[in-house]
């Protein structure tokens, strides 16, 4: 499978899609962590174990912040 | 195909990896709003004929609190007021103040604004440009606890939430034992009002047991319109190691947070026997408020900063 944009903390970033892949293994990749961000799939708010396709919009957002 | 619910057979819209539990939007608001209202009932945070104050700043967790209160003092009958505090930081806090005061009008809670410069004297951005001085958060931290706590006995309240969730009670504990603070530990919980005093209203925390990006998460459903953000001073270089390192080991050993909170919440009657002091505040010799010492923190900063008022 090819390379594929997803929106993160407001900006675009290309990430390698794999067969498969779920939005936990995308953060992973991104050196994201679960307990500071949240993820929309296709707008909406999705649990991270949801799997992705290249027609997907993917939008990883923080939601922890110090202070 | 999308993730189900672990309770029905909607699409799951967060999951909770402590419990390996993926949950739908109702599902979710059941479980955090059950939560809290267990933790509220278990503590004793608001019993009849209480006037409760909430500590509104605009964030995800105050205003979920605040969402939360509304409910239960409604069906208790209890009268419900918001505070909030200006604390003069350019660029952000105007942003969350405008949400704080959107949210209060929504739900019918009157919401009173207090700010740095008319209660102490100076903003934080002002502080900031001191050169020397402490950390700008340990100034504003102290002024606006200051500050909260007299305007809410001014007011006749005599509990006062505050947002405080399950991150940030671990994060807490852990650096009071990292700190070698244990008589800090023993006063810290759920409840205020270890040490009492006339001029003292109680604090209370209802999200305690509620992770951070859960209460982000109720924040987003029930539409409050948050801005996650950070302030703009946030730089309290230990607490945030002790956030990231907490949130790492959180990601490979869920439930980590829970039970930081649980092993201290065992052993916090024997830390309140140990370290209680016996300790009876006196009346800060400055300001009049209630202080450890001669002098409050509050009133000493000031004086640091030259800036008595």
């Amino acid at each position: 499978m090819g390379s594929f944009k997803v929106k993160l903390n407001g900006e675009f970033v290309q990430i390698k899609l794999k067969e498969g892949m779920r939005i936990t293994d995308l953060m992973h990749q991104l050196c994201v962590n679960r307990e500071t961000h949240l993820a929309k799939k296709n707008g909406k708010l999705v649990s991270e174990l949801e799997e992705i396709t290249e027609k997907d919009r993917i939008e990883i957002f923080g939601v922890v912040y110090a202070g | 195909m999308p993730v189900s619910c672990s309770k029905c057979s909607g699409n799951a819209m967060v999951y909770l990896p402590y419990g390996n539990e993926n949950l739908c939007k109702k599902h979710f608001i059941d479980s955090f709003e059950k939560r809290v209202r267990r933790t509220v009932r278990e503590f004793k945070m608001i019993r009849k004929g209480d006037r409760v104050g909430v500590a509104v700043s605009g964030g995800k967790d105050s205003l979920s609190m605040l969402y939360m209160l509304k409910d239960i003092c409604d069906s208790m009958r209890l009268e419900l007021m918001a505070l909030s505090v200006d604390e003069g930081i350019k660029g952000y806090r105007e942003g969350t103040l405008k949400v704080a005061k959107d949210n209060c009008r929504k739900l019918g809670v009157e919401q009173k604004i207090f700010s740095f410069k008319r209660e102490i004297g100076i903003t934080v951005d002002e502080i900031a440009e001191r050169k020397e001085r402490m950390r700008t958060c340990s100034y504003c931290g102290v002024f606006r606890r200051w500050i909260l706590n007299k305007a809410a006995r001014e007011m006749g309240l005599n509990k006062l939430a505050v947002g405080h969730n399950l991150d940030d009670a671990a994060q807490t504990i852990l650096m009071n034992f990292l700190r070698n603070e244990p008589f800090r530990l023993a006063r810290f919980g759920p409840i205020g009002g270890v040490i009492k005093h006339e001029f003292f209203v109680d604090r209370i925390k209802p999200l305690i047991r509620i992770p951070e990006r859960e209460s982000a998460v109720y924040s987003i459903i029930k539409g409050m319109n948050i801005k996650f953000g950070r302030c703009p001073y946030a730089h309290e270089a230990f607490r945030n190691r002790v956030r990231v390192f907490l949130n790492d080991i959180e990601e490979e050993f869920p439930g980590t947070k829970f039970r930081v909170l649980n092993s201290f919440m065992s052993v916090r009657d024997a830390l309140g026997e140990r370290y209680n002091t016996g300790e009876i505040p006196m009346k800060c010799k400055e300001c009049g408020e209630p202080s450890s010492q001669e002098v409050c923190m509050r009133c000493q900063m000031l004086k640091e900063l030259k800036c008595e008022k």
